[in-house]
């Protein structure tokens, strides 16, 4: 995480050193981390958030945008996105493949997400079947800035891998045989442990050896490294665990992956859940927070989607379930090409109905998101110090109508609707 | 809201022939809408609606609402395959005029369950595009009954198509032109029938070749016409409106944008599901998407009620709250363009048929 403020830091101080600060004044500010704020002014100094709310002073010199009848909200936050990555290039299926790999910076879908407000998304490997690969945070601005690369290992259970997960022991056996590759991963942290320890060991006797004049056996031989064990190994750490991403569809494949999380002490998080809200007490209770989604699904989708409902989400976040929702943009739900992202607030908006509040809604695509995703200390909220990557609407978000006019990139105006007002 | 709740279990507990909604907002579709209005439903009939001092008949259930909720007709869907598990084609020829759609629906499929809180209450189940002439679009009605109580209407238009979908190797038509001439020749026939036609075609060179084949004469309402933006003025003159295929989060901004040039071009649009393509609870999310792009939120509701219940011919049945219409009356928590809201009650001939589960 340090690396990533760090990363950060860099990125956003690069931007917008020389320029003056900016002061949007009398905005509707949903802060998300605390109360939404009436009449606030929002000031922006060297791509941070150098203060908001009604009191702040506007500084002589400063850039003033007034944003009377407007609302702003934090740019938002995709926490499983399509976008950057060429369809059929997400396929992965080893530990040690790594998302960034397959980025193409200069497609355009960026572009449309942007024009909808979302500023930053997690891409990773699809649903390949097992183990499938590592995924990254990347933020939409030109540069497409990596905020966090290699920074969740993304694992499926009973899905994806030519749809052999309809019965019940197919979908055991796909639980096996991730248990078998973490067990692995853990003998062969064990067996590296102990060839340190060996060493260690081998060296002092050594000396020993040596002093006295007698013959030194050779070094105890070093375990052949292992690129997807060592990945695998990173996710078992115990002082800084690599989060692992675990995508499950069904009831009992959600409960393997609790299972599997409390077995080897994982830092999980639950991908999709379609059928969480049969097993939202016991994700609950293992605390363990889940990116929801897809919320749209066309056509009669696959058998992971047979029970899908937009309902899940609001079941998970009754049941106390940390949530964020993702756009996903899953073929196996209908889903064709890389648009799904430009509907993440709707995606919000729509589970909503189904009885998540809207600050939960919100909540569930920039500062849950971002906690998710481990970038909270610099993004997913409208307060001082974190970055300036925040959206101005022209309305209350997920109102009919309601439009982004602005999205703003570390204190940069990174798209502005045309006749859109706020002028300067 | 707590009153609201007693009401509704008084409601379901004893379903009287006279029934009272009073406290929101009507959204009647016929005319403005009426803050703190009152219907009154009788003999699965609206008998009369105005605004907060019309009195309640003596003996009437009262429902009572909030003033924030809204109560509009129940949407209709004027081209689904709803509970009908894609049985809706007899593909070994391309012109079967005697299928009827209706008769591969059952209520008991999953797909009707979860389509009966979506606030939508008519249902035109239509033949696939796989036909040339597919056969006879009828309509039912989401009133939770069994298929022969749900059934409204078994045959209001006729169906037919013109996308890839019509096009087969093992039979006629195998090209596009063969298929614009076997239309052509069919509907020559057929000119005489006070029947609408509905043509299935969404590319531009579909659209062109339906209104080729139509000539003059012929009711044509377009399903699909997703690429009809470059055509609005050919579909204006020639056809009775567009039913226009479901948006989704894969559309391109030039087809998200389609329905609003549409309707500015004075076209009758109506948003329909082609469902199970996405289901009844999404059909509202196609006229909110295409609100976001451009189109006017008067005319997306239009697009959810009036105009689809005229190209079915049920406009004087269906699609809006006036006097002597049928009382399908779905009560919203708040603006049914902002998904957000949702359904609250469902009122389908008068008897209520849904409520939202409190948790």
């Amino acid at each position: 995480m340090r690396v990533l403020a760090l990363l950060c830091l860099a990125a956003s101080s690069q931007e917008a050193a020389s320029s003056p600060p900016t002061a949007y004044r009398s905005a509707r500010v949903h802060t998300v981390s605390g109360a939404v704020l009436e009449n606030a002014t929002l000031l922006v100094e060297k791509g941070r958030i150098a203060g908001v709310g009604p009191d702040v002073g506007i500084p002589a010199g400063a850039e003033v945008v007034d944003l009377a009848g407007r609302t702003v909200i934090p740019g938002l936050i995709d926490a499983a996105s399509s976008i950057l990555v060429p369809p059929g290039e997400r396929a992965g299926g080893a530990a040690d493949f790594d998302i960034l790999d397959a980025l193409d910076r200069y497609r355009r879908d960026p572009e449309e997400a942007l024009e909808e407000g979302v500023t930053t998304v997690y891409v990773g490997p699809s649903s390949a079947g097992g183990v499938g690969g590592l995924g990254a945070v990347v933020r939409l601005d030109p540069e497409r800035t990596v905020l966090a690369s290699r920074c969740a290992l993304k694992v499926t259970l009973g899905g994806g891998g030519g749809g052999e997960t309809s019965s019940a022991d197919q979908r055991y056996e796909a639980y096996r045989q991730l248990r078998q590759a973490f067990q692995a991963a853990k003998q062969y942290v064990e067996a590296l442990e102990k060839h340190a320890k060996d060493l260690a060991e081998h060296e002092q006797k050594k000396k020993q050896l040596e002093a006295e004049k007698k013959p030194v056996p050779d070094a105890p031989a070093k375990p052949k490294t292992d690129p997807r064990n060592e990945v695998l190994a990173r996710a078992l750490d115990p002082k800084r665990p690599l989060p692992v991403r675990i995508e499950a569809h069904f009831g009992d494949s959600i409960l393997h992956a609790l299972r599997l999380a409390e077995e080897f002490k994982l830092r999980a998080v639950l991908e999709c859940a379609t059928e969480g809200a049969r097993v939202a007490a016991e994700v609950a209770r293992a605390g363990m927070p889940v990116v929801a989604g897809p919320v749209f699904r066309y056509g009669p989708g696959t058998v992971e989607y047979l029970e899908h409902s937009i309902a899940t989400p609001a079941a998970l976040a009754r049941a106390g379930v940390p949530l964020a929702i993702g756009s996903f943009g899953d073929e196996r739900a209908g889903h064709t090409g890389t648009g799904a992202t430009r509907f993440l607030a709707e995606s919000a908006a729509l589970a909503a109905s189904r009885g998540l509040t809207r600050e939960q809604a919100l909540s569930a695509i920039t500062l849950q998101a971002a906690r998710l995703l481990g970038i909270d200390r610099t993004h997913g909220s409208i307060e001082k110090g974190k970055v300036a990557d925040f959206v101005v609407l022209t309305g209350e978000p997920f109102e009919a109508g309601t439009r982004v006019e602005r999205t703003v990139l570390g204190g940069k105006t990174a798209f502005l609707r045309k006749g859109g007002e706020g002028g300067r | 809201m707590s009153v609201l709740v007693l009401l509704l279990a008084a409601a379901s507990q004893a379903p009287g022939d006279l029934t009272v909604i009073r406290g929101g907002r009507l959204v009647t579709l016929a005319g403005p809408d009426i803050e703190k209005g009152t219907l009154i439903l009788e003999g699965g009939k609206i008998r009369k609606l105005g605004g907060p001092d019309l009195a309640a008949p003596t003996g009437a259930e009262v429902i009572e609402l909030p003033a924030s909720s809204r109560v509009l007709p129940g949407f209709v869907d004027a081209h689904s395959h709803l509970g009908s598990s894609y049985e809706v084609e007899e593909s070994t020829e391309s012109i079967t005029t005697e299928v009827k759609a209706v008769e591969a629906f059952t209520s008991r499929h999953r797909e009707v369950r979860e389509a009966l809180g979506s606030g939508v209450t008519t249902v035109a189940l239509a033949p696939g595009s796989g036909n040339l002439i597919g056969g006879w679009i009828g309509v039912v009605k989401l009133n939770g009954a069994r298929y022969d109580r749900a059934l409204y209407r078994d045959s209001v238009a006729l169906k037919g198509s013109l996308t890839e979908d019509a096009l087969r190797r093992d039979r006629e038509p195998t090209s596009r032109a063969g298929a614009t001439r076997m239309l052509r020749d069919f509907l020559d026939g057929w000119k005489r029938s006070s029947h609408p036609f509905f043509v299935a075609a969404s590319t531009a060179s579909e659209i062109h070749a339906a209104l080729e084949a139509a000539g003059e004469g012929v009711r044509v309402v377009l399903v699909g016409g997703r690429e009809g933006g470059s055509l609005a003025e050919e579909i204006r003159l020639r056809t009775r409106g567009v039913a226009f295929g479901p948006l989704t989060v894969n559309d391109r901004r030039s087809i998200l944008e389609t329905p609003g040039r549409l309707a500015r071009a004075g076209i009758p649009v109506a948003f329909v599901t082609d469902a199970p393509r996405t289901s009844e609870e999404l059909l509202r999310v196609s006229a909110a998407f295409a609100v976001k792009h451009g189109m006017e939120p008067s005319a997306a509701l239009r697009a959810l009620t009036t105009v689809p219940a005229g190209f079915l011919g049920l406009d004087t049945r269906v699609g809006s709250l006036e006097e002597g219409k049928d009382a399908d009356v779905v009560v919203w928590s708040g603006d049914p363009l902002a998904l957000p809201s949702s359904v609250d009650l469902v009122v389908v001939g008068g008897r209520v048929t849904w409520r939202k589960e409190r948790k």
